[in-house]
């Protein structure tokens, strides 16, 4: 054993003391438990997403600490992909026992290489003694899995700087569910997000719907962006990467 | 007037027939509700339509004899490209009724003391007709983007007359009773908000307005998190007062004047505002809302505030249909701040250059949140971004990016703000209006000090020169100048420097003015920068640390929203009573003594000879000096001694130009453009003036701006 790690292993020794102490006194005989009570996140993400979870974390005993947040992270790919996190539900963080309260979720999407043709919509797990009624439970298997199910809307930029551009936000559903704390140990939480085919405008009665696809209106208010359709309506152009076009998502009709 | 007995009878014949109705506002009259679309539904399920007159009366004779449900739900379909967008945008989308929107334009009525309207009401008198008190939420299928029910407005229609309406009673909207002629006062749905100008040149009003707007962004959005407990939001009602939640969803949003922001206590100047063009905060109802929930968007909360853990920052971002106000707050914890951080910077990625890494970071939570925030919700609007402090700095950094991707119409107030990033970045964001603003006494604008850096090497000419002369005081300056100006960090923006005209007059007498010289404007961060430098060892750093981050001055309450209200009165004062001048006579001396001071400092400066440079550093025991030879010393002292000169040289040249402008600010008229902005020419200005300028508390502050402006006895 080197000088350095025999102190890393001194050091974390000492750290360990109260948790130790605290194991005797409750009486538990978990050995190994210290800093290792975990639950695995994982699942499916369709092309071009990451995921990024972010644990909260309480104080749960009466130490005088701040409420703590860990990340985890998965990256963009071309293909679809799976992720997994192992989130610790309880350790240690000197004298504080630190106990998850709640997991929130960032479901990134991209949908092109700029910097703003990113974005994300939130999803969360939380963390109950009780599970309300009627919520979904780990099954035999200690797996519980889900689909959040994401759409992309998509409306004239109104950002200067891509002007005329289309800009996308994500909208999912059902990226969340209640877990019961004292549960969660060991256990399988299986997230997967899919993406719908279609596509929504964000502004509702301000593009059209025809066999070729999503149309922009214009001729109301004499502005720089879509408007409300007219009657009849009147469409105008907008720009995809730089390319004119007249129909979202194909471009050309 | 007088009433005698036999005029007060009125003839009230009992001649109704079938139901009818007149819509008024609270100033008793019926055209805002002309042409709108209305249903009666009567006991037996029949429903006669029709559209009230030009009084906003309509009368339903056919109906089944019984009670009535009025029915006032048509949705809005104007041409209002507002009130449009919010109706049909994707997130919170709202269900605009044409009786919303009617009820949105008409101004509150006049109230007796008792709070209570009373046009209306007379009005009914005078009819002989049943009178009572509805709102717009007492018809509207769904009320989550209302104001909740105020109590205080009756006679209500009762619930227990419509559950003798049969099967009407299953329309939303209020019962009528038969036979009876109905005035009904809408209560006005109307909002106040703060009044602030679109334009970017600095005005006093947004000065003042932002500085308590950057105060806020340290109140809770609902309640304070408690030690050790995670962050998480609260849905509304937002009941504790200060709180963000609590001034824009309870108090503004229901026209009352909120006076408390966080523990800061200020009157704004409010205009009244039709309540869908208010400070928008988003509504809450969890069954209509339920694809916003689930995308993080559970309570208005998290649509308007950030609170970002790793970073301890915090901001909030509402919206009307002219501006999109952002106020960032830094981290809580300065002192911890003051003492941890280097100085160590990354690339900005979003631009040119480098910021610093923890404002950096700080940044790009603020810029995730605000990004999504603004796809949502930016169409257009005057972007208005402020914070004070760490914030400042966050802000700047936040501003950089809006300003180059989203619009140039962005302007940025910052207070007390430390410098946020290198050249690079200050160039390539020169096109941002910035005004910046920076009190007298505030060392926080000097942060980061350069011992922050590792490579105290930069440091190196301004450690020279503070072992290099015996006059403690100007060598401190010249010394922390040198670093300041030597280290890789630059102020961004227009400078307005608040002066305290008499030590320990505080900020309640500081006058603004634009220096544009280091050794005023920065005198203070100087000095901290040299007194800092001085001290090698930590224990002595921390105490110093500890002081600085308790400055009053850095105060934004205190010290900034104090001084710019001054600023606001003393400038309104200037306009209307002493025809426009800048400054008194008294100022202008007192202003002309600090540049004095600063000079008469500058010309006592005399160097140390070599020998006692070294004999001062070996006494000192200076571990940065350790190994030098006396050839590395004897270069490192004559490099630090030309430093020295040259930067002497360029300060009293900037000194004489800073007394050149003052006696220029002097002779510049102020006009109301520079108080109000844009918003001068308005109608409704002076009257809006008067009235907060009647507020006890602000006529106590003009009362000490005024008094310290008067002239004094020469011999004090």
């Amino acid at each position: 054993m080197t000088a350095h790690t025999f102190f890393r292993s001194r050091f974390l020794l000492a750290r360990a003391w109260p948790a130790l102490l605290g194991l005797l006194l409750s009486g538990c005989s978990t050995l190994g438990s210290v800093g290792a009570d975990t639950f695995t996140l994982e699942g499916e993400l369709p092309a071009d997403f990451a995921l990024e979870a972010q644990a909260h974390y309480g104080v749960a005993n009466g130490c005088n600490g701040r409420a703590r947040t860990r990340s985890f992270e998965s990256d963009f790919e071309d293909s679809p992909h799976v992720y997994r996190f192992r989130i610790p539900v309880n350790y240690r963080d000197g004298l504080c026992e630190m106990r998850l309260a709640r997991v929130g979720l960032f479901i990134n999407g991209r949908y092109g290489d700029k910097d703003w043709q990113r974005t994300y919509d939130n999803g969360g797990l939380e963390l109950v003694d009780a599970l309300p009624e009627g919520a979904p439970r780990f099954d035999g298997n200690g797996r519980l899995s889900k689909t959040a199910e994401c759409i992309w809307l998509f409306q004239l930029s109104k950002a200067h700087s891509r002007k005329g551009e289309v800009s996308r936000l994500l909208s999912c559903n059902g990226a969340g569910a209640h877990l019961a704390i004292s549960e969660l140990m060991d256990k399988t939480v299986e997230l997967d997000i899919s993406i719908s085919t279609t596509y929504k405008p964000y502004l509702r009665g301000y593009w059209l719907n025809t066999q070729h696809g999503w149309k922009p209106c214009t001729g109301r208010w004499g502005t720089d962006y879509e408007e409300r359709c007219t009657e009849p309506p009147q469409f105008r152009t907008f720009k995809m990467n730089g390319r004119v076009c007249s129909v979202f998502p194909n471009c050309t009709e | 007037m007088d009433f005698s007995p036999s005029t007060v009878g009125l003839e009230c014949p009992n001649r109704q027939k079938g139901i009818s109705f007149r819509l008024v506002d609270e100033h008793g009259i019926g055209k805002p509700y002309a042409g709108l679309a209305y249903q009666l539904h009567d006991s037996q399920g029949q429903t006669y339509a029709g559209y009230l007159d030009e009084d906003g009366y309509a009368e339903a004779s056919q109906l089944y004899p019984g009670v009535a449900v009025l029915q006032l739900s048509e949705g809005y379909s104007g041409n209002d490209a507002w009130y449009t967008a919010i109706s049909s945008r994707e997130d919170f989308r709202l269900p605009l009724t044409a009786l919303q929107i009617a009820a949105e334009q008409s101004p509150s009525g006049p109230r007796r003391s008792d709070g209570k309207t009373f046009l209306a009401e007379a009005r009914a008198k005078r009819e002989c007709a049943r009178f009572l008190r509805v709102e717009v939420s007492d018809f509207a299928e769904a009320t989550g983007h209302l104001p909740e029910c105020d109590l205080a407005w009756e006679p209500r229609p009762t619930a227990q007359l419509k559950c003798n309406a049969g099967i009407a009673q299953c329309h939303p909207g209020i019962a009528l009773a038969p036979d009876t002629y109905h005035l009904l006062e809408v209560k006005a749905l109307r909002a106040y908000s703060p009044l602030l100008s679109r334009d970017k040149k600095f005005c006093a009003l947004n000065a003042y307005h932002l500085a308590v707007m950057g105060a806020f962004a340290y109140a809770p959005f609902s309640t304070r998190q408690e030690p050790g407990r995670p962050y998480a939001s609260t849905p509304p009602p937002y009941t504790n007062p200060g709180s963000i939640g609590h001034v824009l969803r309870e108090q503004l949003a229901r026209l009352e004047k909120s006076q408390l922001f966080g523990e800061a206590s200020y009157h704004l100047l409010y205009e009244e505002v039709p309540y869908s063009k208010r400070l928008e905060v988003m509504p809450y109802d969890s069954e209509r809302y339920q694809k916003e929930a689930s995308k993080g968007w559970r309570n208005p909360e998290d649509v308007h505030f950030l609170h970002h853990e790793q970073s301890d920052t915090q901001a909030f971002i509402t919206h009307n249909d002219k501006i999109m106000l952002i106020s960032v707050r830094g981290t809580l914890r300065l002192k911890d701040f003051l003492l941890d951080a280097d100085a160590r910077q990354v690339p900005f990625k979003e631009g040119t250059g480098q910021a610093h890494r923890g404002f950096y970071n700080a940044f790009s939570a603020a810029k995730k949140f605000v990004e999504r925030y603004m796809e949502a919700f930016y169409i257009g609007q005057t972007i208005i971004v402020c914070g004070h402090s760490l914030g400042g700095a966050v802000a700047l950094l936040l501003s950089a990016w809006i300003n180059s991707n989203w619009s140039k119409d962005t302007q940025l107030y910052t207070y007390g703000a430390p410098r946020a990033a290198d050249q690079a970045f200050v160039q390539n964001a020169n096109e941002l209006t910035h005004h910046r603003l920076v009190n007298h006494n505030d060392p926080i604008p000097g942060v980061p000090f350069i011992w922050m850096d590792a490579e105290w090497k930069l440091a190196a000419a301004g450690v020279v020169a503070l072992f290099s002369s015996p006059a403690i005081g100007i060598s401190l300056l010249l010394g922390g100048l040198l670093n300041l100006q030597g280290d890789p960090y630059q102020h961004h923006g227009e400078q307005r420097h608040f002066a305290t005209r008499k030590p320990g007059s505080g900020s309640a007498s500081a006058v603004m003015w634009q220096p544009n010289c280091a050794l005023i404007d920065e005198q203070v961060c100087a000095r901290y920068a040299g007194a800092l430098n001085l001290k090698d060892d930590m224990p002595e750093r921390t105490a110093f640390i500890t002081q600085l981050a308790s400055f009053s001055e850095h105060s934004s309450d205190s010290g900034y929203s104090r001084a710019m209200l001054t600023t606001m009165l003393r400038w309104h004062g200037s306009v209307t009573e002493r025809g426009g001048a800048l400054f008194t006579r008294a100022e202008i001396t007192d202003i002309d003594g600090l540049i004095r001071n600063a000079e008469e400092e500058l010309a006592s400066w005399r160097p140390r000879s070599f020998v006692e440079f070294r004999n001062e550093i070996r006494l000192r025991h200076d571990r940065r000096f350790y190994n030098k030879t006396d050839s590395e010393l004897m270069q490192l002292y004559s490099e630090g001694i030309t430093a020295i000169r040259q930067l002497s040289a360029q300060q009293r040249d900037a000194l004489n130009r800073a007394r050149q402008r003052l006696l220029n600010e002097a002779d510049r008229k102020l006009i109301a453009q520079d108080i109000f902005g844009d918003l001068w020419q308005r109608d409704d200005i002076p009257s809006l003036i008067e009235q907060w300028l009647a507020l006890a508390s602000n006529r106590k502050a003009a009362q000490l701006a005024q008094r310290s402006s008067s002239p004094k006895p020469t011999f004090v």
